[in-house]
């Protein structure tokens, strides 16, 4: 223990890093949930201020370990950018639309001028621009004037190519979240492609859920796992199969559904509910025990329950073009489907076959090495920002 | 689809075109197809309440609306107190017997009732929701059509017709 009146180390300065996001506050998305861990591990290397685009007036205030600075977004009509948006999508696909078309899209996405102000008086070292929605001249921004690096969360909505190629042009360098990523980065700015570098965002996964399953379930046997909705309040399957005809299509095989906090278990007995406390180490119970988890979940960018599951060596069902679809192939550890008939096919063909196991054993295997470190992850993560050397990559 | 092979290494994309082509031969006995997925438009998420039919006490009610095990309950042992409890027990339910009977009739009508009405108010909103979010995407879909129709308008044109 130090003695009263020695005079203690100066404490190294940390260097300042500004993260530009609308990716914060309450929602409980993938999006934000990623956002809060990419400023966790930063802030493991440095003093994080998060510049929090919000449809609301400007404040600061301390959230956990972060400044927050809110900045008003003005003039933005978010419900219509994101109908028009996803209309253009409908009909081009993530090809180009009319330059006109963009410059709509841009008037209603607003513009919040306060982010520069606040990155003149916070003079952070590194720049992150987490998701795509970006309203502001990033072209003042000033690329070589500090290092700037863009996330641009390509899954989370529908991002033109000249969109992502503007946020690329800005920044020095390029996080991927998921391995799909690399191909639509390369497509939109191809002479950039080196320049993009892979998070692979880590998380723990619970010991005890591996060790013990949920209890009374064990009786059943083994089982699959249907998620329509989790956590609850989170995004959820509208209308999509439910567990009693999953089961039908698995020729009785017993399922449990997940449905925000109702859960069903379905088997030869019939249809009830599952008793238990309806929180995340109960889910990751059932998760880590199961013998394939569906899930029908509307996407986010992440992919996050998907590695979750491939953690506890667990195979997974995920929707075509998804970023849980890219961790599944990149793994081998999963299938993907386009509608409920490959969905029922390909569950019935992990259970049914040898077919689950290997993909179990590959699925693990990839996440352990790629998102089961976290330490790993946090010093990626300030390599790619900080510039810090990476003892990984060393 | 239990016939998918093994053979061709562990490669998921090769799995997945694997089980495709099976699929497109069309053996597979159980259903195709399902209704559609949310599209992930947050109005969708307006419109995300949880079903009527699946509240908590809508499940008490069907699992407790019978009551008869508790009405003819008799109880236990051969005690002086059990004998006139029983005793006691008969007399009632003679006396009340249509009572208790047209009671029982009731409280099965209104579990019906309650959950008639629950499943027929959750199909009448969500087909309303299913409905709305259908037109508006195909008015917005209009919308995009029309607006790329207007963008692609020769320039030339536009300015002749300004400069009038």
């Amino acid at each position: 223990m130090t003695e009263i009146g020695t005079k203690l180390k100066p404490v190294p300065k940390r260097p300042a890093v500004a993260i530009v996001t609308s990716y914060w506050g309450d929602a409980r998305t993938e999006a934000v949930g990623a956002s809060r861990v990419l400023a966790g591990a930063l802030a493991l290397h440095a003093d994080v201020t998060v510049i929090h685009l919000a449809d609301d007036e400007p404040a600061t205030y301390a959230d956990s370990v972060f400044e927050v600075r809110r900045v008003s977004v003005r003039g933005a009509e978010p419900t219509r950018a994101m109908l028009l948006r996803q209309a253009l999508a409908a009909r081009n696909g993530s090809g180009d639309v009319p330059a006109a078309g963009l410059a709509l899209l841009s008037e209603y996405d607003g513009e919040a001028p306060g982010v520069l102000e606040v990155l003149e008086a916070t003079d952070p070292v590194s720049v992150v621009l987490v998701g795509s929605y970006q309203p502001w001249d990033l072209v003042a921004l000033g690329r070589g004037h500090r290092r700037v690096v863009t996330v641009p969360f390509c899954s989370e909505r529908p991002l033109f190519a000249s969109e992502l190629a503007a946020l690329i042009e800005a920044a020095d360098v390029v996080g991927a979240i998921h391995p799909g990523e690399f191909a639509e980065i390369a497509a939109a700015a191809p002479e950039r492609a080196s320049d993009v570098v892979a998070l692979d965002i880590a998380f723990g996964s619970n010991a005890h859920a591996r060790a013990e399953e949920l209890a009374g379930i064990g009786k059943i046997g083994p089982y699959s796992l249907l998620v329509r909705s989790f956590p609850e309040g989170g995004p959820r399957a509208e209308a999509t199969v439910g567990c009693e005809v999953l089961r039908y299509a698995l020729d009785g095989f017993p399922v449990a559904e997940v449905d925000g906090n109702t859960w069903w278990l379905t088997a030869k007995k019939g249809i009830g509910p599952l008793r238990v406390g309806k929180n995340r180490v109960n889910f990751a119970r059932l998760v880590a025990h199961a013998k394939v988890m569906v899930d029908v979940r509307p996407q986010g960018p992440v992919g996050r329950l998907a590695i979750e599951a491939m953690l506890y060596g667990v195979p997974i069902v995920v929707p075509d073009d998804s970023a849980a679809k890219a961790h599944a192939e990149a793994a081998n550890g999963g299938l993907w489907y386009r509608d409920e008939g490959e969905l029922f096919d390909e569950t019935r063909a992990i259970i049914k076959t040898p077919l689950g196991d290997r993909l179990a054993e590959q699925a693990r295997a990839y996440a352990e090495k790629r998102h089961g470190d976290i330490d790993a992850f946090t010093a990626r993560v300030a390599a790619l920002v900080l510039g810090i050397r990476s003892p990984v990559d060393s | 689809m239990e016939d998918v092979s093994h053979d061709h290494g562990i490669d998921a994309a090769t799995i997945v075109e694997q089980v495709r082509s099976v699929v497109a031969e069309g053996r597979e006995r159980y259903p195709r197809s399902w209704t559609p997925q949310a599209t992930g438009w947050d109005p969708v998420a307006d419109g995300d309440r949880e079903p009527i039919h699946l509240v908590e006490s809508l499940h008490f009610l069907h699992a407790h609306w019978d009551m008869s095990d508790a009405l003819h309950f008799r109880g236990r042992g051969f005690g002086p107190k059990a004998i006139v409890h029983r005793i006691f027990a008969k007399i009632v339910n003679i006396a009340l017997s249509d009572y208790l009977g047209q009671e029982h009739a009731y409280r099965a009508a209104v579990a019906q009732s309650i959950d008639a009405i629950a499943y027929r108010l959750d199909e009448v909103t969500f087909d309303d929701e299913r409905a709305l979010l259908k037109s508006t995407r195909e008015d917005l879909i209009d919308l995009a059509r029309h607006i790329e129709n207007r963008f692609d308008v020769d320039p030339a044109r536009d300015e002749s017709s300004s400069s009038k």
